[in-house]
């Protein structure tokens, strides 16, 4: 009976996954404060119809390059003043957040696609097929990215599909090294023995044993390239080889915006500050969401 | 020790602590001995324990963030507590005390040769030139045993082998002729073969030069055999302090009489019996235990246990312990479980056709990758064939490199073989799909550490093989998956949990329950107990056999150590370089064992045998190695029967009587003079 009452100190019966990743979640302050950046900022584009002040494209030529509210010659009616055009920034900001917001993820994940695909690939089977992914690899590499995405938008026709499209399939190197370094270390580990001994088939196994076990990397490469994919739109539209005028872009907003940087500075601090914002609150949640998933923060 | 007489070492009431999140960790709690010159200091204890930062701390090479205390700290008179780090490395460390390092792979610089390793070691401290270093180093190699020592000098560590790496190590600790070496391991990461020779070299190089010695393992068996006093820590405390020969013959702490009960072979536990286990894990070192630190498994625990430190008790003049009993108190009944003796099941006694049937299997791989670099051939697997009959245990028993884990991926249909076949239930192995292949043999692998998906709970990971072969719908798997973690002994609770959060013994049973979930008929156990503390071991050894009597499996046992063989096994093969040396009934092989080389590795295994002192293996201590395999015999380079035959002509199959053995001691009437 003394052993009992020693040996009593019954622990607790474990939270269910979901239950202690939430509680993991809410007690990682960087997640949750990059999740209600970037919370908010869906919100605010889904809305930007309902909460603009001004039709985005509605130009008032009376009424142009207006400085911000905060300024002595600022106004109520346009918080965040106007354009060479006479637009209100502030719509035009809010609109511009939906490019923005689509086109990092969706570059985002396009890029991810390919590098996760090819670098699993390669870090799997390993020999010929490594070899063919690497001669791709350094291919791509020695491109200038920035060059070949102009051309390629020139030459396809700019539009906001070609844009996400031409970014996104430039943009998987990183994926690819981070991915194929995992995979080739996680292909020794004995877990991959034993579900192989159970009968997976390839693609078991790397679904279900090697991508699992990668992700944590390729969610912190995940964001970046968020953030990345952003600015490369925002450098395309500034180029003049991106979105084109009038579609609200913080990148092509930047771009206007320039002749005229010294003497109305707002036309490039609100969307470049917009635009910093939203890329930091992306690598807040990436590192975040590493944290609390990978297995040896569990505890 | 209220005498004139001096300890050489002496250390009182050492603390460890290193601070972390989740509170202090207190990894070494109260360690106090004294040693005197020329003498052995055991130090056992399982992980956790609180050894390897003990040998740190007393050298001052604790990491950043521990902080370490103690009431005292001597070598000879000089006090080393107060000693600035500064003299403590120009005076004491590699000088008056080295040290020897568990990993000869990463304890040596890879970018030195191994002479300016040894030379420097001596410059460093002492006004010598380089000439007198070399010399003493030239004259250090070769009484460690390497040939040609003055033309090694300019070798790198990665042109020697473990054992020689090893060997480079101690003389270089002895380089300056200390007075006191710590060897931490200092034989863990080697063959058994090689670490019985490296051991006596220790023992031998000790007496000679009149060192002390602190030596500290997990292995009881070395201890038992070189120590002169042998003190058994527990979470961080010395529990139980004696001579060699009264520890083991009148243990009083409940720790270590079940620590030595749990030793298959060790103090005459009948083969197939039930082993001794420890109940629980070591408790957690965070944060103050108020009672005693054993109470938490201990059967003997009352009340006060967990209230009041254990009290130092006195057992004769030298044996101290830590308990609350006199003498330990023993509960009878409480040692063994009801049921000692596993019944094996059913063996054909007339071997129809074999459950699996391996005929001359050969594989090798190609090595060395690169445009400029050739390619070697590495001969992993040379011609095996045996059978495997339905319900035995056989143990492939061999040193690393001798192609066995090779073997066991074949069988498992994860590697093909170049040549042979391997049949299963008359089937070949190749007509046989891998999802079926799948259901019939599973395997269980030695590190539980890398064999568990770190992403899954224990759920996850147990139903995988259900889920893969679609089995019954899915409340029909939840309750199998039920069924088998309480067969396997995890508990309920544990489900949610990844693998991570659990301990080593407690991953490998999930990884048992992973590979009997769906009833195969063949286990191969790759090694299975070798990453485990051996109270663990213990447990796993129990589990398996305790599956093999419910469920009538078929086991391949592939290990290294022949304790567990020998406790578990009806057959054993020998494996050297590729081949199988010797293979026959175990109980024959272990009586009289035919071929030289299982001879030696049976003479190489350090039961605990006080008395016995550390044996002779008698054959060359050159490095197997399966890219370089020797003419004739493989073995014949380190055979101490070698005859000029040897190294022409590899010797066929003899059959003995309960045996086959692979040499030419038994081919034709030499047999008669072995």
């Amino acid at each position: 009976m003394t052993t009992e009452s020693i040996t009593a100190v019954e622990p607790t019966p474990d939270l269910s996954p979901g239950r202690a990743l939430r509680a993991r979640m809410l007690a990682h302050k960087g997640l949750c404060i990059g999740l209600a950046i970037i919370v908010a900022g869906i919100l605010l584009a889904l809305l930007a119809p309902l909460i603009a002040p001004h039709d985005p494209y509605a130009q008032d030529l009376a009424r142009r390059l207006l400085p911000p509210v905060w300024d002595a010659r600022g106004t109520w009616q346009n918080l965040l003043g106007t354009d060479h055009l006479g637009r209100d920034y502030l719509s035009r900001l809010l609109y511009g957040s939906r490019i923005s917001i689509v086109i990092g993820v969706a570059a985002a994940s396009i890029g991810c696609l390919i590098g996760v695909t090819l670098g699993m690939c390669a870090g799997y089977f390993g020999g010929r097929v490594d070899e063919a992914v690497s001669y791709l690899l350094t291919c791509q590499l020695a491109l200038p990215s920035l060059l070949l995405a102009m051309s390629l938008v020139f030459l396809i026709g700019p539009s906001l599909f070609v844009v996400i499209g031409v970014i996104g399939v430039l943009h998987w190197t990183y994926f690819l090294v981070v991915t194929r370094a995992a995979t080739m270390q996680i292909r020794q580990l004995d877990y991959i023995s034993a579900a192989r001994a159970l009968g997976s088939s390839r693609w078991q196994v790397m679904t279900h044993e090697i991508l699992p076990n990668v992700l944590s990397p390729i969610i912190v490469i995940f964001t970046l390239e968020v953030g990345i994919a952003i600015l490369a739109e925002a450098s395309l539209s500034f180029l003049g080889v991106g979105l084109q005028a009038p579609t609200p872009s913080w990148g092509l907003m930047i771009a206007e915006g320039k002749n005229s940087m010294f003497l109305r500075p707002w036309l490039v601090i609100a969307p470049g500050a917009a635009l910093f914002l939203l890329v930091i609150a992306t690598n807040l949640m990436g590192d975040g969401v590493r944290d609390v998933t990978a297995p040896e923060n569990r505890n | 020790m209220a005498t004139a007489h001096t300890p050489l070492f002496s250390v009182e009431h050492l603390r460890v602590d290193i601070p972390t999140a989740a509170g202090t960790l207190h990894a070494v709690r109260d360690v106090s001995f004294a040693l005197d010159a020329g003498k052995i200091l055991g130090i056992v204890g399982e992980s956790g324990a609180g050894k390897s930062l003990t040998a740190l701390a007393l050298l001052g090479l604790l990491p950043q963030r521990a902080r370490r205390s103690a009431a005292a700290l001597r070598l000879r008179n000089r006090d080393l507590l107060s000693m600035p780090e500064r003299d403590l490395a120009a005076q004491i460390r590699g000088q008056r005390i080295a040290m020897i390092f568990q990993d000869p792979m990463t304890s040596l610089n890879p970018v030195y040769t191994i002479g300016r390793q040894l030379t420097e070691a001596m410059t460093l401290h002492q006004p010598v030139g380089t000439a007198a270093a070399t010399q003493r180093a030239v004259y250090l190699l070769e009484r460690v045993g390497i040939t040609a020592a003055a033309s090694r000098l300019n070798q790198y560590p990665h042109q020697l082998s473990g054992g020689q790496r090893q060997r480079v190590m101690i003389a270089m600790a002895l380089m300056n002729g200390p007075e006191l070496i710590i060897a931490d391991e200092p034989t863990t990461a080697l063959d058994v073969t090689i670490q019985a020779q490296i051991l006596r070299l220790l023992a031998d190089l000790q007496r000679e030069f009149g060192m002390a010695m602190i030596l500290i393992t997990h292995n009881l068996g070395i201890v038992a055999r070189i120590a002169d006093t042998v003190a058994i820590m527990y979470a961080g405390e010395i529990v139980e302090r004696a001579p060699t020969a009264q520890l083991f013959a009148d243990p009083q702490h409940p720790y270590t009489r079940r620590l030595l009960g749990c030793l298959p072979q060790a103090h005459g536990t009948v083969p197939g019996t039930r082993l001794t286990t420890i109940p629980g894990i070591v408790p957690s070192l965070i944060g103050d235990i108020a009672g005693c630190t054993y109470a938490s498994r201990c059967q003997e625990a009352v009340a006060e246990c967990a209230v009041a430190p254990a009290p130092s008790r006195q057992h004769g003049a030298q044996h101290d312990y830590r308990c609350i009993h006199p003498g330990g108190l023993r509960v009878p009944g409480r040692d063994l479980s009801a049921r000692p003796v596993f019944l094996p099941p059913p063996v054909d006694a007339a071997p129809r056709a074999p459950l699996l049937a391996v005929r001359d299997v050969h594989c090798s791989f190609d090595v060395g990758r690169g445009m400029l670099r050739a390619k070697r051939r590495l001969h992993a697997v040379r011609g095996v064939s045996f059978d495997l009959r339905r319900g035995e245990i056989l143990a492939v028993v061999g040193e690393s490199g001798c192609g066995k884990s090779t073997l066991a991926r074949i069988l498992l249909g994860l590697q093909g073989a170049d040549a042979g076949t391997v049949s299963l239930a008359g089937t070949p192995l190749s007509q046989i799909g891998t999802k079926v292949l799948a259901r019939r043999v599973q395997p269980v692998f030695q590190d539980p550490y890398s064999s568990l998906n770190p992403r899954q709970t224990l759920v996850e990971i147990v139903r995988r093989p259900l889920d893969l072969h679609a089995v019954g719908d899915p409340a029909a798997r939840a309750g199998q998956v039920h069924e088998i973690m309480a067969l396997t002994g995890l508990a309920e609770r544990l489900v949610h949990r990844y693998p991570n959060q659990i301990s080593g013994g407690q991953r490998q049973r999930v990884a048992i329950a992973r590979a009997i979930i769906m009833r195969p008929e063949i286990v191969i156990c790759d090694e299975p107990t070798s990453a485990l503390d051996v109270s663990v071991q213990a447990q796993i050894l129990n589990l398996l056999l305790d599956l093999r009597e419910q469920f009538g499996l078929t086991y391949l046992f592939i290990t290294h150590d022949l304790s567990v063989v020998r406790h578990i096994a009806d057959r054993v093969a020998v494996m050297y370089l590729g081949e199988i040396v010797e293979i026959g009934d175990a109980r024959a092989i272990f009586e009289a064992p035919r071929h030289p080389y299982t001879r030696a590795l049976l003479d190489s295994v350090m039961t605990v045998n006080p008395a016995a002192g550390v044996p002779d293996t008698r054959i060359g201590h050159s490095y197997p190695n399966p890219l370089e395999i020797p003419s004739g015999c493989a073995f014949h380079p380190r055979c101490p029967h070698a005859m000029p035959v040897c190294s022409n002509f590899a010797p066929a199959v003899s059959e003995t009587p309960h045996a086959l053995v692979r040499c030419h001691l038994y081919t034709d009437a030499l047999a008669e003079s072995a």
